[in-house]
C-alpha cells in the first residue's frame, strides 16, 4: 500500500538527502548541455565540412553513439578504459561519457537546422565578402539556433534524465541517493516516487525556461 | 585595388560556359562590362540570366571560360574571391536579408566584419543611404516588419555600404508586389545617374529601355543579340529576340 503519511515523513525529514543528489544531477546535467552543445556544434560543422574525412569520422562518431546503448558506453569508459591506462575518476567518466552521447544528438539538431536555413542567407553573406567562416558564425548560426531551440530543450530534459544511468558506476545523483535510501527505510514505492516528482520538478523548470528563451528571441521575426 | 576609370573594361567575360549535369545552361559567353556602364540583360526564363550573373561574382563556378574582375581572374582568386566579392554588390530577387538582424545592422555587419570598418561611422554611413532610398525611420525595425519594396531597398542599401564598384542585380523586382516595383526601380535609377556600373537581369522592358546604355538579348545559353536599347527594342535583327520582344511588350 502506498502511505501517503511514510510519503510526507519521507519528503519533510530527508529531502537534504535528496537535495544532495540533486546537486550531483544538475551539476552532471549543465556540464553535459555546455560541452554537449558545444561538441554537437563542432561535430555538426564536420558533417557538413567539404572535406570528405571530416565529414566521414563525424557520421561514424554520430552513428555509433547513437546506435548503441548509454549504459554500455558509461561502462566502457568507466570499466573498459583502464585496461588502456585510462583512469577516469567516476565523476569525469560519467560527464564524459554522457557529454559524447548527448554531442551526437545534438549535432544531428545543429545539422537539421543549419540545412534548414535557405541558402539565399549564405549567397547574400558571401556576396558581400563575407567569409565562409563569418557566415556560419554571424548568420546561419544564430538562425539555426532560434529555429533549433525546441530540440536542444527537449535534448537537455533527455539529459537530466538520462544521467539517472550514472547510478550504476556509483556516481551520487539523485537516483542513487533515492535508491540507497529506500534500502534503508523499505519505504521503496514513496521514496522513488519523491525522486520522480524531484526530476520532474527539474525537466519542467527546464522546458520552461527554453520556452521562455525561445519566445524572446522570437521578438522581431513571427 | 584596382582602381578602374570611366570607360575602361570593369568585367571581362571570356568563353564562359556553366553545365549542371548534363544540362548546358551556358554555351560560351564573351562580354566585356565598361565601368559606369548600364547593362541590362533580358531573355526568356531558363535562358541562363541568372547563371550569367552568379558566375560573376562565383556564386556559381563556371565550368569553362575566365572572368576577369579589375584585371584578376576570379576564376584564380581562390582565398581572395571574398576580397573580389567586396567589391562587386550583389541584390536578388528573393532580397535575402538577414532576418534575426534588424535593418541597421543588416547593413553594417559586413563593413564591420569584412573591412573591420568603426560601428560609428558605419552606421553614419548606413543612416544617410537609407535616407537617401527614403527609409531613414526603419533602421531599428527587423526586415519582416517591412514590405517587399522596403526589403529591396535595404538589400540594395546594404550591398552599397561595401562600396562596390559594380552592383549586379537578380531580377530585383520579379518578387515584388506591382505597387512596390517602381520604388525600386528608382532607386537603381538614381544609382545609374550618378554612374555606377550595374548588370541587371530583369523583366522590366520600360526600365531596360529607359535606363540601360547597353541591352543584352540572352537565350540558349548565349548572347543572341545585343546593342543599344534603341537598336535591340526598335529594331531587332535576331528572329528569337523578335519572337521574345512581341510576347513581352
Amino acid at each position: 500500500m502506498f502511505s501517503f503519511e511514510a510519503f510526507w515523513q519521507i519528503l519533510t525529514t530527508k529531502l537534504p538527502v535528496f537535495m544532495e543528489g540533486v546537486g550531483v544531477t544538475v551539476q552532471l546535467a549543465l556540464y553535459t548541455a555546455l560541452f554537449g552543445s558545444l561538441v554537437g556544434v563542432v561535430v555538426a560543422l564536420m558533417r557538413l565540412s567539404r572535406i570528405r574525412p571530416l565529414r566521414w569520422l563525424s557520421g561514424v562518431y554520430i552513428e555509433f553513439l547513437r546506435g548503441t546503448p548509454l549504459l554500455v558506453q558509461v561502462l566502457i569508459i568507466y570499466y573498459g578504459l583502464p585496461q588502456l591506462g585510462i583512469r577516469l575518476p567516476r565523476m569525469t567518466a560519467g560527464t564524459v561519457a554522457l557529454v559524447i552521447n548527448s554531442a551526437a544528438y545534438m549535432a544531428e539538431i545543429v545539422r537539421s537546422g543549419i540545412q534548414a536555413i535557405d541558402a539565399g542567407q549564405s549567397e547574400a553573406s558571401r556576396s558581400l565578402g563575407m567569409t565562409s567562416a563569418q557566415t556560419m558564425l554571424y548568420i546561419i548560426l544564430p538562425q539555426a539556433i532560434k529555429n533549433i531551440l525546441p530540440a536542444v530543450g527537449n535534448e537537455f530534459v533527455v539529459i537530466i534524465k538520462e544521467s539517472s544511468i550514472l547510478y550504476t558506476i556509483g556516481i551520487y545523483e539523485l537516483t542513487y541517493q533515492a535508491n540507497k535510501l529506500a534500502s534503508t527505510n523499505f519505504r521503496y514505492l514513496e521514496t522513488l516516487m519523491i525522486s520522480a516528482l524531484v526530476y520532474f520538478v527539474l525537466t519542467f523548470t527546464t522546458s520552461r525556461l527554453l520556452g521562455l528563451l525561445e519566445r524572446r528571441m522570437r521578438r522581431g521575426d513571427r | 585595388m584596382a582602381t578602374v576609370n570611366k570607360g575602361e573594361t570593369l568585367i571581362e567575360v571570356k568563353g564562359l560556359k556553366k553545365h549542371f549535369g548534363k544540362l548546358q545552361v551556358l554555351r560560351g559567353i564573351d562580354e566585356q562590362i565598361h565601368a559606369g556602364e548600364v547593362v541590362v540583360i533580358i531573355g526568356p526564363s531558363g535562358s541562363g540570366k541568372s547563371t550569367f550573373l552568379r558566375c560573376l561574382n562565383l556564386l556559381e563556378t563556371p565550368t569553362g571560360g575566365d572572368v576577369i574582375f579589375e584585371g584578376e581572374s576570379v576564376m584564380k582568386a581562390g582565398k581572395n574571391i571574398n576580397q573580389l566579392r567586396e567589391r562587386m554588390g550583389m541584390v536578388f530577387q528573393q532580397f535575402n536579408l538577414f532576418p534575426h538582424l534588424s535593418v541597421l545592422e543588416n547593413i553594417c555587419i559586413a563593413p564591420m566584419k569584412v573591412k573591420k570598418a568603426q560601428r560609428a561611422d558605419t552606421e553614419l554611413r548606413a543612416l544617410k543611404l537609407l535616407d537617401r532610398v527614403g527609409l531613414g525611420d526603419k533602421a531599428k525595425a527587423y526586415p519582416a516588419q517591412l514590405s517587399g519594396g522596403q526589403k529591396q531597398r535595404v538589400a540594395i542599401v546594404r550591398a552599397l555600404a561595401m562600396e562596390p564598384d559594380v552592383m549586379l542585380f537578380d531580377e530585383p523586382t520579379s518578387a515584388l508586389d506591382p505597387e512596390m516595383v517602381g520604388e525600386v526601380l528608382d532607386v537603381m535609377k538614381s544609382l545609374a545617374r550618378e554612374g555606377m556600373t550595374m548588370v541587371v537581369v530583369t523583366h522590366e522592358m520600360g526600365f531596360a529601355r529607359e535606363v540601360g546604355d547597353r541591352v543584352l538579348f540572352m537565350d540558349e545559353g548565349i548572347i543572341m543579340e545585343q546593342g543599344t536599347p534603341e537598336e535591340v527594342f526598335g529594331n531587332p535583327q535576331n528572329p528569337r529576340t523578335q519572337d521574345f520582344l512581341r510576347k513581352v511588350l
